[in-house]
């Protein structure tokens, strides 16, 4: 019941389709202005989210803070195409889509691994000091290893149902929003996220704890 | 009565939460009684919160800092980019000589204008223009647009040293009044003008000149509206009767003395 209660309230809270605001529009145009606290607002209020969805998207944290760069200028370059269809954070999010996409595409004409291996994540987590080994210590231990697990398992996905995933589930978007940002129809929304869903179960059945 | 397969179809969006109220009402009651369908709705709000944990684990201390450096170095490209922008079109427009003959007489055509309208702005109008018409009509109580005596206005009064008009002879009839009724402006400094002559029950047409003189030198105390001194219409009648004495006889016996 409290789980319950907790996504309801979690999605509850998401941006609603029509909050496409005054604020975000004021802000837009302050941008266009040349206002530079205002690019500044811009960049620390998406930044983090960007760069979380480019770094499930890719699997490498370089490669994501690169891309998270020239998203930002590819936004403040095209931000005067901006109509207000969709909230900004969609509309960056579309942006952060098709750039990975692309990215993706360039690796696999140049023969890089498209599923980039996240063992570097885990060797990190794995060769952080030992905690003391307390109750708190051991739940934050393991909470660590779930999410280890789980990215690797999300890392086996095929990118289309990887991005449906982390969009949903990881940033809160409703379908509608998704299927913004991906160009695609809401029923098709629904139909990868299942996929993901069954897929990820399977990926998890099969990846073992690093 | 939802079926456990209707249910299984729609859980993922009852996860979601993107069902209606009445959808989700149902699907509430079915997991209510159902175990087998709580079972999977607990499994799947169970994956839900592990796909989250992916993203809480991106943005250690490491990421923050090198978010916030990559994001300054955003900022800074962009204002060289604006800045470079703004040089090559103000350079591109100095290239071009066509463009700057244009920007020349479009900045000499906007100074003539300004200084047109300066000049139409500051002067005076020309007393019977349209200007000065609509000027008088903005400014009700002026000497170019005189009031009438209505309600809230204090009516001008004859001051102390105005002249006195004296209607000329022969004087008339005993009992018989003579009058004349003017047309005149009070204006706001007091003194008369457009004064014209109505009618007349006494003098002579040949003496009015004198009397239209002096009644056009007379002077008032201003009438006011709102405490403000304001010119006035007015109909000004002077009448003068001639009143004879008559004579009687008076007792002049000088008073009996006391007893």
């Amino acid at each position: 019941m409290a789980d319950h209660e907790h996504d309801r309230i979690r999605t509850a809270s998401a941006v609603a389709w029509s909050d496409v605001a005054t604020g975000e529009s004021s802000l837009v145009a302050r941008c266009l202005a040349g206002d530079d606290d205002a690019c500044r607002e811009l960049v620390d209020t998406h930044q983090p989210m960007v760069f979380q969805l480019a770094h499930v998207l890719l699997g490498d944290r370089e490669e994501a803070l690169d891309l998270s760069q020239e998203v930002f200028l590819r936004v403040f370059r095209t931000l005067g195409s901006f109509r207000g269809d969709a909230s900004l954070r969609t509309w960056i999010y579309r942006i952060v889509i098709n750039q990975a996409r692309n990215r993706r595409r360039w690796w696999a004409r140049k023969g890089r691994a498209v599923q980039v291996s996240l063992d570097e994540a885990c060797a990190a987590t794995n060769g952080e000091p030992a905690a003391p080994r307390t109750a708190g210590a051991d739940a934050r231990l393991e909470q660590q290893r779930l999410a280890d697990r789980m990215r690797r398992a999300i890392a086996t996905l095929p990118f289309d149902q990887r991005t449906v995933l982390i969009l949903r589930e990881v940033h809160g978007m409703r379908y509608q929003e998704i299927a913004f940002s991906l160009g695609v129809t809401v029923g098709a929304v629904k139909s990868r996220l299942a996929r993901a869903r069954a897929a990820l179960r399977r990926a998890l059945r099969e990846v073992r704890p690093c | 009565m939802l079926t456990c397969w209707r249910v299984r179809r729609r859980l993922a969006a009852w996860l979601d939460d993107e069902l209606s109220i009445a959808h989700r009402i149902a699907i509430d009651q079915h997991l209510a009684r159902c175990p087998s369908c709580a079972g999977a709705a607990t499994s799947g709000r169970a994956l839900s919160r592990a796909v989250r944990l992916v993203g809480g684990h991106l943005t250690d201390a490491v990421s923050v800092e090198r978010l916030r450096a990559a994001g300054e170095m955003v900022l800074s490209r962009v204002a060289a980019e604006r800045e470079v922008a703004r040089a090559s079109g103000l350079g591109r427009l100095a290239d071009n000589p066509h463009l700057v003959w244009a920007a020349g007489a479009a900045c000499a055509v906007t100074l003539a204008c300004a200084l047109v309208a300066i000049n139409v702005v500051g002067s005076v109008p020309q007393p019977g223009s349209l200007a000065a018409q609509l000027l008088s009509l903005a400014n009700p109580g002026s000497n170019e647009n005189p009031l009438g005596l209505r309600p809230g206005v204090v009516a001008p009064q004859l001051s102390p040293d105005a002249l006195l008009l004296s209607l000329p002879e022969p004087l008339p009839q005993p009992g018989r009044p003579t009058g004349v009724t003017f047309a005149l402006v009070v204006t706001q400094e007091g003194t008369v003008s457009d004064l014209s002559v109505l009618g007349s029950s006494g003098p002579e047409p040949v003496s009015w000149p004198n009397l239209v003189g002096s009644a056009a030198e007379s002077r008032f105390v201003p009438a006011e509206y709102r405490g403000a001194p304001v010119a006035v219409n007015l109909v000004w009648v002077v009448e003068q009767v001639t009143i004879q004495g008559i004579e009687t006889e008076l007792d002049v016996r000088p008073p009996t003395p006391a007893a």
